[in-house]
């Protein structure tokens, strides 16, 4: 089929190496092609552009591909494909609790997915599987009823491992027989230990402060994600996670990522200065808050995120509710091209006024 | 005095009033020491210092003000007595929290005593009255009112429901539909009363040939007003305006809405300090109404504070459309027929400007309308009144006792 040439093409691009002109025209070439197939096999979506004005006053290149509030996915079934298409529904509670967004795969995008979040991963840890270590627990994976972003998370990056180990119990206490052995077996070998940042944070940094145990995972790379918001209370800041981190476990090495279950695969990585990069499959346009017009470098705004990889949802576009800036494009220190970015949480919910809803939970 | 067992007790915090000298005993409707006091209660609200940084508060104030009550008074009848049922019970709004304060003083001046579940949410303002109440009850000259106020908050508890609802010979329920039903499903005494203010649908009809005639500085007063009845509560009060009709030809509607809403526009610009999550929030519901509304003529994202959302026909539909902060839906009708098919018992206020009120009057009797109860010139949607909902609140809440 055709679309398969197109695909080895677009899970062949260099993640990181394109300058900006280049990337851009490939990427909206992508994008474009995308917006037509949505358009055409999701009416819900040619409805919304049909009806919306477009939001941009100066034209840029980017503004042709609406950004969909992430909102939608839990309001709005958002499906490019035929319901017997799809493979797998992916669900997340997001911001409110209340709803669930809805997000359809079907064998392409899924597949896709997996080839691009491969190409970012290997990219930084390199090709080679590493002895693995998943700051989680075992019930999380096994428990296949609750199939979560978490769940999905670990599966996902177990791919790039090997010898995988949980560091956690099922009741979340460290599990120092798991640990010790892991460590032993594999001292001063390269290893790769992903987990959830809020997880290894309250899990694995503090409860081992709390014992007053330190451990040597020293030669390890840490990839971390999953957003800051559940330790947002505790003050967590990005130096004061990786300086405690390296006091009680000696990892030197720590990225975090950023992404969004609707736009799995493509997600942002923490390079060596800290940023949050663009990838050749991904942008960001940072809004104004109140005119949603695209702000100027070094402004903050909410994220709005582009990504090649949606094919059987209308997710190439989305505005998130976080809230970000931008540093730049292309001239990082780290040497990796593309726009590279912070983020700095969520918009705040506002207290809200009118006349129901006293008693709903 | 009122028992309330232990097991009752340990399960709310009170904010105002004691349960050991709170008292069941009606007194007459429109009492003078009532509405003394209620006057005080607006006067010391009127003088904090943060009252003129809370329109809330101060409306709350004004509205409290001896002229403003009698105003709501109706002339007694000298075959008829007033007074109140004994205990009543209010659950107040989570989102409209200074309501707590309209609920007491019509339970109140409706000769009650009065047992009011407030929210955990709350503001500044609500903080404030909170606090100016319960100095006031303090004062010697007041016993009598402090011994008919008591003022809680729990967390959702059955049995704390369930045990003032028994007891109560009157509630007010606030909240909505929900809240309404849920409160439906407790025993309650079989000649309790009920006030239960259930979701509502407000709307304006203006008139295009009216706008397009005034001056600039009359159109300028007229979106002050506008403004008020929008946004002062983010649009989200039941009697806010969701829909706006226009009423005109063409051209006078086209040159009416270039004029109305550029000012309104520029005065929200000014005067409304809209938050980044309501611009989000205002942005997800218009894309939501881009799929889901049927018949869209025109989206217009004018400004942060204003959103438009033009349809081409309304039928009762147009009802689970809404918006806050800030995002309305306008249409245009020849004629005042045309506003039928919207019509339900759910629609709660028409404000209006420009139309004459008997081709309104003409328009609900001539039109078997089941809904609309309160119809009120632009700026005057939100003023709370004794008559509200279809309700005399203050009958409601007492008992009238014949005298031959």
């Amino acid at each position: 089929m055709s679309y398969e040439v197109d695909e080895v093409i677009l899970s062949d691009w260099p993640p990181y190496a394109w300058p900006k002109q280049q990337k851009q025209s490939v990427l909206i070439s992508k994008l474009a092609e995308l917006d037509q197939l949505h358009l055409s096999q999701c009416p819900p979506f040619a409805k919304l552009k049909q009806s919306m004005p477009n939001i941009d006053l100066n034209s840029h290149p980017f503004s042709p591909f609406f950004p969909l509030p992430v909102r939608l996915f839990k309001s709005q079934e958002l499906k490019s494909v035929p319901q017997e298409s799809v493979i797998k529904t992916m669900m997340s509670s997001g911001t409110s609790g209340q709803s669930v967004s809805k997000i359809y795969l079907d064998k392409r995008t899924s597949a896709l997915q997996v080839k691009i979040l491969s190409k970012l991963v290997t990219h930084l840890i390199g090709k080679q599987r590493l002895p693995m270590l998943v700051i989680d627990c075992p019930s999380t994976v096994k428990n296949r009823t609750k199939f979560s972003a978490r769940t999905a998370g670990i599966l996902g990056f177990s791919m790039y491992g090997r010898d995988i180990t949980y560091a956690l119990n099922d009741d979340m206490t460290i599990n120092f027989d798991a640990l010790n052995a892991f460590i032993d077996k594999y001292q001063g070998q390269k290893k790769f230990i992903f987990g959830f940042t809020y997880i290894v944070w309250l899990h694995f940094v503090e409860a081992l402060e709390q014992l007053s145990k330190k451990i040597d995972l020293s030669e390890s790379i840490l990839l971390h994600g999953g957003g800051w918001k559940k330790i947002e209370a505790n003050k967590v800041t990005k130096s004061h996670f990786k300086s405690r981190l390296a006091n009680v476990t000696a990892i030197q090495s720590v990225h975090n990522y950023y992404g969004m279950i609707e736009q799995t695969g493509s997600i942002f990585m923490e390079c060596k200065q800290g940023h949050f990069h663009c990838s050749s499959w991904s942008e960001v346009i940072i809004r104004d808050f109140k005119t949603l017009q695209p702000v100027k470098d070094g402004n903050l705004g909410l994220i709005q995120l582009i990504s090649a990889l949606p094919h059987s949802y209308p997710g190439h576009s989305i505005l998130s509710e976080d809230i970000g800036v931008k540093l730049g494009e292309d001239d990082c220190q780290c040497g990796w091209k593309g726009t590279y970015f912070d983020v700095l949480g969520r918009v705040k919910q506002a207290e809200v006024r009118g006349c129901s809803d006293t008693y709903s939970k | 005095m009122i028992l309330i067992p232990n097991n009752i007790q340990a399960h709310f915090t009170t904010l105002v009033g004691s349960a050991s000298d709170f008292h069941i005993q009606p007194t007459r409707v429109w009492e003078e020491q009532t509405i003394s006091f209620l006057n005080t209660l607006s006067a010391r609200l009127r003088r904090h210092p943060e009252a003129n940084t809370l329109p809330d508060l101060m409306a709350l104030a004004f509205w409290l003000r001896k002229a403003n009550l009698l105003s709501m008074k109706t002339s007694p009848n000298s075959n008829r007595l007033s007074v109140g049922l004994g205990l009543t019970f209010h659950i107040c709004p989570a989102n409209v929290p200074i309501n707590f304060a309209y609920s007491l003083a019509f339970a109140l001046l409706a000769g009650n005593s009065c047992v009011l579940r407030l929210s955990s949410k709350s503001n500044r303002s609500t903080d404030i009255a909170l606090q100016t109440l319960s100095q006031l009850l303090l004062e010697s000259e007041y016993q009598p009112i402090a011994q008919r106020v008591f003022l809680i908050r729990y967390a959702h508890n059955d049995d704390v429901t369930a045990f003032w609802l028994s007891q109560a010979a009157g509630r007010v329920i606030w909240g909505g539909d929900h809240t309404i039903n849920k409160m439906r499903q407790f025993a309650t005494p079989p000649r309790s009363r009920e006030i239960a203010f259930a979701d509502r649908y407000s709307l304006c009809l203006l008139d295009a040939t009216y706008i397009s005639c005034c001056s600039d500085d009359l159109i300028n007063t007229h979106c002050h007003h506008f403004y008020n009845d929008i946004y002062q509560l983010d649009q989200a009060g039941c009697s806010s305006p969701q829909l706006c009709v226009w009423l005109g030809d063409d051209s006078s509607v086209i040159e009416a809405k270039s004029r109305l809403w550029q000012r309104l526009a520029d005065i929200a610009a000014d005067k409304y300090a809209i938050e980044d999550i309501q611009v989000l929030n205002k942005f997800v519901d218009t894309c939501n109404a881009a799929i889901d509304h049927e018949d869209i003529a025109n989206i217009e994202i004018a400004s942060p504070e204003l959103t438009r959302i033009e349809v081409k026909s309304i039928n009762i539909s147009q009802q689970s459309f809404r918006g806050t902060s800030g995002l309305i839906y306008e249409t245009r009708i020849k004629s005042i027929a045309q506003l039928a098919p919207l019509i339900n018992e759910k629609v709660q206020t028409l404000s209006y400007l420009g139309v004459e009120k008997s081709t309104i009057a003409e328009f609900i009797y001539s039109n078997g309308c089941s809904g609309i109860d309160r119809i009120v010139p632009i700026g005057n949607a939100l003023n709370m009144h004794n008559l509200w909902d279809g309700y005399d609140i203050i009958t409601t809440l007492s008992r009238i006792v014949t005298i031959d």
